[in-house]
């Protein structure tokens, strides 16, 4: 090869990288509107719009999840809480647990039992230990989601 | 996705041919370019992309293109310095992507890894002690385990285990690092607390005992981000950063190879010929490779003492010019983009944390190391992540290619 091709060549190889990093970039870019994956936090929101002759408890999304905001949901039987799906609330918080807690309505109260999560079930800053009782505007927290239980109707 | 990444893949190892091709004018290349080692290496980047698509493990298909680009400049480098190093650079890529492969093939769910804290700590802190009574010493530290001609530095490896560890760590006991520590509540958080801080200092009181202080400054890098991205404290984040600093100023007054490497960073010129030597013959070779630089194979990048190891950036920065350690610079902030990526949008927070940390691995020891051969922080012996010339380092980073392979391709699965 001769001096001036030589001088060139060197050229040639830095438009390459720089080819190479358009070429990656670009790939980069086509990536940015991230899908959103989040799936559909109650499992039937239909039977969760509340009826206004209904009564007992509702359990209520105080903070923590946009999506589960202001959409309560009544408490007829036992309800799961966790991340995994067949939980009929699906908490979506990286510390909750897959089946993470359940409520039970009891007439005078609603009986919260944390099922053994990594992370907890708060009453305020307190971990709840086994279960507990909770009456009318009583709080609880999975991760950073607060619910809420209020009671609707006139039973 | 995936028909990206083979693309890519093949487009990035075309211009690394090219450069092969033009590094072999250099006068060090005896006997011609090393093609029968490119074709391998070829082979080996396309069949495990090959493989990982037909098993169908997907996953970020940007990370394998950007670590082919710069383990294939690097070791273009690491030959048109001394062929001989060269070809066991050739031998480690094949051994990292053998790694790599088997990383990403075996692990059938990351999130396993997180039950295995406690074995990551006792391993790492057995390497780190074995390597401290039974290593081989190199240069006045003892850092390395010498099998046959092959040396060995467990550190590479022990960062690994830390982060592994540090993400299962932080993600049982971080959330609760973020409440008061002084309350009644903050009795568990002030244990874990502690026992981290304790853990800390006494990693960083090893390695700086170790003289790897380049290592001790990436571990200090690693655990305060990691902190950070785990609780979300600046306070304590600043008191750490305070704790260092005055270490370090310590560190200064009481070692005197500390003192040497700070001096020969302020002033390589005062003493030119001999503690300032490396660093003014890098300062020579970053101004003769100007813009464009000397072209490759053109330059005298051989001048620089340890050329292939900790100064690599400095030889591409020679023979490539400013451009090209740009583009270097540019491909560690993707790949560093793509890990943070990768964290962010992990299913559980493990995987954040681990992937946040590898992201912050590559992001300090890069930027640690090229701020140390450009004169803008004092030298410190590190290599420089897939560029360097380093069989433990390679193995590393590969293995740390996989892991964030492994996380990216369980985003779509539950959590």
């Amino acid at each position: 090869m001769s001096e001036i091709t030589l001088f060139y060549a060197k050229f040639v190889l830095l438009i390459g990288v720089y080819a190479l990093l358009g070429l990656l970039i670009r790939a980069l870019i086509k990536d940015i509107p991230m899908p959103s994956k989040t799936s559909e936090p109650l499992a039937s929101p239909v039977s969760s719009l509340p009826s206004p002759d209904s009564s007992g408890w509702w359990l209520s999304v105080l903070q923590g999840q946009e999506r589960l905001e202001g959409r309560d949901l009544e408490l007829r039987e036992e309800l799961l809480l966790g991340r995994a799906p067949e939980c009929r609330v699906v908490v979506n918080d990286p510390f909750a647990s897959a089946r993470h807690a359940r409520l039970v309505p009891r007439g005078a109260g609603v009986w919260l039992e944390d099922l053994g999560s990594t992370n907890g079930t708060f009453l305020g800053a307190e971990a709840v230990q086994g279960g507990v009782l909770l009456n009318e505007g009583g709080r609880f927290s999975i991760g950073d989601v607060t619910f809420e239980l209020v009671r609707r109707g006139n039973a | 996705m995936k028909r990206r990444e083979l693309g890519l893949l093949a487009a990035v190892l075309a211009v690394v041919g090219l450069a092969l091709a033009l590094a072999s004018r250099a006068p060090e290349f005896k006997g011609g370019a090393p093609w029968g080692w490119f074709t391998a290496q070829v082979a080996a980047w396309l069949g495990i992309a090959l493989a990982l698509r037909l098993k169908r493990i997907q996953g970020d298909p940007l990370l394998m293109p950007l670590a082919c680009l710069l383990s294939g400049m690097g070791w273009v480098m690491v030959w048109r310095l001394n062929p001989d190093l060269g070809e066991r650079q050739a031998i480690w890529i094949l051994v990292g992507l053998l790694a790599y492969a088997i990383t990403a093939l075996t692990i059938r769910d990351y999130r396993n890894l997180e039950h295995y804290k406690y074995v990551c700590l006792v391993c790492g802190v057995v390497l780190q002690v074995s390597v401290m009574l039974f290593g081989t010493e190199i240069n006045g530290a003892r850092l390395w385990f010498r099998v046959g001609s092959f040396q060995f530095q467990p550190v590479e490896v022990v960062k690994i285990l830390m982060i592994l560890f540090l993400a299962a760590f932080l993600r049982r006991y971080g959330r609760w690092m973020r409440i008061g520590l002084l309350s009644r509540e903050g009795r568990l958080p002030r244990r874990a607390l502690m026992l981290l801080g304790v853990g800390w200092l006494a990693a960083e009181g090893v390695l700086i005992l170790q003289k790897d202080l380049g290592m001790a400054l990436l571990f200090m890098g690693i655990f305060l981000t990691m902190f950070y991205m785990a609780t979300g404290r600046t306070d304590l984040v600043v008191v750490a950063g305070f704790l260092f600093v005055i270490g370090a100023v310590g560190g200064l007054l009481a070692f005197p190879h500390v003192r040497i490497r700070v001096y020969a960073w302020l002033d390589p010129f005062a003493d030119s010929q001999n503690t300032g030597y490396q660093m003014s013959q890098a300062l020579f070779s970053l101004a003769w490779g100007g813009l464009f630089g000397t072209g490759l194979g053109m330059g005298e990048p051989t001048r620089v003492p340890e050329a292939a190891t900790d100064f690599a950036f400095v030889a591409l920065a020679e023979e490539l010019g400013f451009l090209g350690a740009v583009a270097i610079l540019v491909a560690f902030m993707l790949l560093v983009t793509r890990a943070f990526r990768v964290a962010m949008r992990a299913r559980c927070e493990f995987g954040t944390l681990l992937a946040g940390g590898l992201a912050v691995l590559i992001a300090w020891q890069s930027l640690i190391l090229i701020a140390g051969t450009i004169k803008l922080i004092p030298m410190t012996g590190i290599t420089l992540p897939f560029v360097s010339y380093g069989g433990s380092s390679m193995l590393a980073s590969f293995v740390m290619l996989a892991l964030l392979r492994r996380i990216s391709s369980q985003e779509e699965g539950p959590c």
